[in-house]
């Protein structure tokens, strides 16, 4: 069970930092505290993990990242969604409601 | 950030990294403490919760840097895995590629040595070949000239820095005790000057050793010649070699891979030798002044542009030198009415004068005919991987669904499925090259592949390669990423219900019928061609009347070369008819002047009846037992025989033709006719059946034979009929010949058959690359036709259950899938013989014995593609068939 969990979770995962990064510039730190409020009942996460995810999403050019002074004063990591990545966030959406209908369709089915 | 951008900054990114996940730490280590934690427990409690520091550093790193490969090594290893999964795909599609890519390299190879790649001197483009067109056709060339016209030219031009004379000559040549005959040219002594070539050892030819006839034999070798015959010894310089009989000083050894620079010949020249050292080189001709004979064009010439001169300047110089020698040296030698009088000078760029420019015409005809076969090849071919590839995409696209639902990311899918098609792409790339060298291979083998030998070397074009390459990959790439987009426009909901795709894929073929249609329609008119050109072949082989021409063995045998005045030649003749006569397993021998279907003609002035202007006639010289030799029988009167003689009463035989032009309705036997060169009466002994003298396409003219004991000449070719394989009488023949003259060396070995088949070169080209290629397109168009359906079937499996459980019967179900295929065929064959009856118009020059539009033909093709599209509808239709119609729909 442990390999189909970690795969969904990927995509998944892909698909929450996009949607958090998507309402505004934001530090790897703060999108961490988002993902863990949002998530912390369903799955836990090492927070580690996030930045190789964040990596790979600015990699791939859906999300841009600029150095600044947050509110402290101190330089960060901001991240913002780009062109390409609403595009990609949309499409990924669409797949997720469109993957949680045939899914319970499935069960329903099998009812 | 740009791949520049990241390459730079590629030792920041380590910092960045580093400092970024500082940030993190800090932040929450700052925030626990604002909790209440001790710094010491915020500090171990952030580490706790952010997991392992340097595997998360490790992975920030890899994303740009290790994926790339990793993910190339993984895609080609699945690619492997999918493609070896299906053998039959992989084959067709690398296959088809193959013969595509390779057809075209090879054909175009040649195209490209022929008429298309500068010669391989400096300044090519500034090189002129001089030659004559008759002002009466502007398809009449004479590219020859005579000595004294090179010397005019030479010396009045005022547009050329050089213009040098060659021609290619063949000679006995004596080494230790091997004798051979080796092929060359004689030159005059700028020749190689003009065309910029520098001596590898030694020098050229002095002017003064090119001025008086026979004075100075000095020769210069060729490269490989030296290898040979001198292992490559330097010190070859100044030593003598024999040449028909006649010493010779080497001076020189030509550049490796000189071969001058006229393609349409057999053999590549060996050495050269001074043009006025023709009395000894060219032994025929010794009797002659060439020097100053101005009517005997011998010669073909080349110049090259002075500095700063165009073309057209020295064309026009060219020109009104011409009219200047029409009004000097020519003035004494023709009548106005002679056809040189008519000529018009013309310059001719030498790169585009490499074979002789009246065939150039042809050549670039049938060379246009094949690049066009071979494209429509490469079309086929790509239309077929593309119809591979689309069904494969169809197969896929519940994969692709899949996988796009779990989140795999579209730029993977897609460089997957690249990796899919470019692996199979290069392996059609590999086979394709390997298949162009065995084809162009195969191409240089054919004697005289247009209508006169070529020099061609077995070499592939890598440009032509990379043309076609790219174009096969650019098909099979793009028709290989397509399950990609077909996979996104895939209904998620069907996909994961299982429904592989009953419905969903039935409109799904898209463009395959088209492709297919299309494919249909070139392989009919590549089968339409095929057979209009064997059909050529075949009527070309039965113009010759000579029967089971297989056993005539044919020899050259040239007692001019050996000095024989005409008493020793007749004593030699006679004995050496008398003695392969009494070999075992020779039927009869004869000697003849000119091999009928060699391309020549004897011709001579006659007159019929007395006060009659004489009319010119082809003529022949034979002996004895040459009609019964060939077997060409004799309709009337009696062959020459023994009483026929030197002294006693001249005698010829005529042949129908001529006996119905000057006699119709009269028996010819006992006339007498005027004959000229000498001037004589003949008496009429016999009519003999007609017979082509030229070639296949060359009227029949009206001709008479006389004997050779009568009109004696210094080269014959020795015809020998054997009773079982003619090869097996080479050896005892030639011993024969060594026993008479030890010093003479026959010429080369053929059959009757072999030398009439040399001279169809151009017909049996076409005829067999037309034939291959038509069979090919007619299998590949079946393969692919095969394939659509077969896919249709497997798609339509639930349909076709759903019919049967309805009540349709197996043959209900065979002719749908059957008539489904033949629709797309009809429709092909349809478009197919339009486009042909367009197309065979432009090869009609080229047919014999067949019309452009036979109705034979063209509905033989069509019957034959429909009989193979039969086949290919039946075996998916009686799968289909085959549907049990509950495991169909259990299926689902």
């Amino acid at each position: 069970m442990a390999q189909p969990k970690a795969e969904l979770l990927k995509g998944t995962l892909d698909m929450l930092i996009l949607k958090i990064v998507a309402l505004g510039a934001i530090h790897g730190y703060a999108i961490a505290q988002r993902v863990q409020q949002i998530s912390r009942e369903f799955f836990q996460l090492p927070q580690g993990s996030l930045y190789p995810a964040l990596h790979r999403l600015e990699d791939r050019g859906w999300i841009e990242a600029e150095w600044r002074p947050t509110d402290t004063g101190r330089d960060a990591k901001f991240y913002a969604l780009t062109k390409l990545g609403r595009r990609q966030l949309e499409a990924e959406v669409a797949h997720w409601e469109r993957l949680t209908a045939a899914v319970s369709l499935i069960l329903r089915a099998a009812e | 950030m740009r791949w520049y951008q990241r390459f730079f900054r590629r030792r920041l990114t380590e910092e960045r990294i580093e400092a970024e996940l500082r940030f993190h730490l800090d932040q929450q280590i700052a925030d626990f403490v604002a909790a209440g934690m001790t710094p010491e427990e915020a500090r171990r409690r952030a580490r706790l919760e952010f997991g392992g520091l340097e595997q998360v550093k490790e992975e920030c790193r890899d994303v740009g840097a290790a994926r790339f490969l990793e993910k190339l090594l993984q895609d080609v290893r699945y690619g492997v895995r999918m493609l070896r999964k299906n053998p039959g795909f992989t084959a067709v599609a690398v296959l088809t590629l193959a013969l595509g890519m390779g057809a075209n390299s090879a054909i175009f190879s040649f195209v490209d040595q022929l008429l298309l790649r500068p010669l391989p001197f400096p300044e090519a483009d500034r090189l002129v070949s001089p030659c004559y067109r008759s002002s009466q056709s502007s398809d009449v060339y004479n590219a020859s000239v005579s000595f004294p016209d090179y010397i005019f030219f030479r010396d009045h031009s005022t547009t050329l820095a050089g213009l040098a004379v060659y021609t290619d000559i063949e000679i006995a040549f004596r080494l230790g005790d091997q004798r051979v005959r080796i092929p060359g040219e004689i030159v005059s002594y700028n020749y190689f000057s003009v065309l910029g070539v520098s001596p590898f050892l030694g020098r050229w030819f002095l002017p003064d050793e090119d001025a008086v006839p026979g004075r100075n034999p000095v020769v210069v070798l060729g490269y490989a010649l030296w290898q040979q015959a001198f292992g490559s010894d330097p010190a070859v310089l100044g030593r003598r070699v024999a040449i028909n009989g006649a010493s010779f000083t080497i001076v020189g050894i030509a550049p490796r891979n000189f071969v001058g620079w006229r393609l349409d010949r057999a053999t590549k020249p060996e050495f050269w030798v001074p043009t006025m050292m023709y009395p000894v080189a060219v032994p025929e001709m010794a009797r002659w002044d060439l020097q100053h004979l101005v009517g005997d064009q011998w010669l073909s010439a080349v110049g090259r542009l002075k500095a700063g001169v165009t073309i057209a300047q020295a064309q026009t110089d060219f020109a009104y030198r011409l009219e200047q020698l029409k009004q000097t040296l020519w003035r004494d030698v023709f009548k106005k009415t002679d056809d040189p009088m008519q000529y018009v000078g013309m310059l001719v760029p030498a790169n585009e004068a490499r074979i002789d420019p009246a065939s150039r015409k042809t050549v670039r005809t049938l060379f246009t005919m094949l690049m066009a076969v071979a494209g429509l090849v490469l079309l086929i071919a790509c239309s077929n991987v593309a119809s591979l590839m689309l069904s494969r995409a169809c197969k896929r696209q519940s994969e692709m669904g899949v996988r796009l639902a779990l989140g795999a990311g579209r730029r993977r899918l897609f460089q997957q499925l690249l990796t899919e098609s470019l692996l199979i792409t290069f392996a059609g790339g590999g086979a394709g090259l390997m298949l162009a060298m065995l084809a162009s291979k195969f191409l240089a083998t054919f004697h005289q592949p247009f209508h006169m030998p070529l020099l061609l070397e077995s070499q592939l074009d890598l440009r032509v390669l990379a043309f076609t390459f790219i174009l096969a990959s650019s098909i099979s790439l793009l028709f290989g990423v397509l399950p990609l987009r077909q996979g996104m426009r895939v209904n998620l909901v069907s996909v994961v219900k299982g429904d592989s795709g009953s419905s969903a894929g039935r409109s799904r073929l898209g463009m395959q019928p088209f492709l297919i249609a299309g494919q249909v329609a070139i392989s009919v008119i590549l089968l339409i061609g095929a057979i209009l050109f064997v059909r050529t072949l075949r009527n070309a082989q039965a113009a010759d009347v000579t029967r089971d021409p297989g056993s005539v063995l044919l020899l050259n045998v040239n007692l001019a070369e050996r000095k024989y005045d005409e008493t020793r030649g007749r004593q030699f003749y006679s004995e050496l008819l008398a003695r392969v006569h009494a070999l075992p397993a020779v039927r009869s021998t004869a000697l003849v002047l000119v091999v009928p279907m060699g391309g020549r003609r004897g011709g001579n002035d006659i007159t019929a009846h007395p006060g009659e202007n004489p009319v010119q006639v082809d003529f022949n010289v034979v002996s004895d037992e040459y009609f019964q030799t060939v077997g060409l029988p004799l309709v009337r009167g009696r062959a020459f025989n023994a009483g026929d003689r030197e002294g006693s009463p001249n005698v010829a035989i005529i042949n129908e033709q001529m006996a119905q032009r000057f006699w119709p309705g009269e028996d010819p036997i006992g006339k007498q006719i005027g004959l000229e060169y000498p001037t004589r009466m003949a008496e009429i002994i016999g009519v003999v059946r007609d017979g082509r003298f030229r070639n296949y396409r060359a009227p029949i003219n009206p001709c008479y034979y006389v004997p050779f004991s009568q009109e004696y000449e210094g080269t014959m070719s020795l015809e020998v009929r054997a009773a079982g394989d003619p090869m097996r009488l080479v050896a005892p023949v030639r011993r024969q010949i060594h026993d008479l003259d030890e010093e003479l060396v026959a010429g080369d070995v053929w059959t009757l058959k072999s030398f009439r088949d040399a001279g169809l070169g151009q017909e049996r080209t076409s005829a067999a690359l037309l034939s291959g290629f038509g069979v090919l397109a007619v299998a590949l168009a079946g393969i692919g036709l095969y394939g659509v359906l077969a896919f249709s079937v497997a798609r339509r499996t639930h349909e076709i259950g759903v019919r049967m459980a309805l009540g349709a019967s197996r043959g209900n179900v065979l002719k749908l899938v059957t008539l489904q295929g033949m629709a797309l065929t009809l429709a092909g064959l349809a478009a197919g013989l339009i486009a042909a009856l367009g197309l065979t118009r432009w090869v009609a020059s080229a047919l014999y014995g067949v019309q452009p539009f036979d109705p034979v033909t063209f509905i033989g093709s069509a019957v034959v593609v429909a009989l193979v599209a039969l086949g290919a509808s039946y075996l998916p239709a009686r799968r289909a068939a085959k549907v049990d119609p509950m495991v169909a729909l259990r299926y689902e």
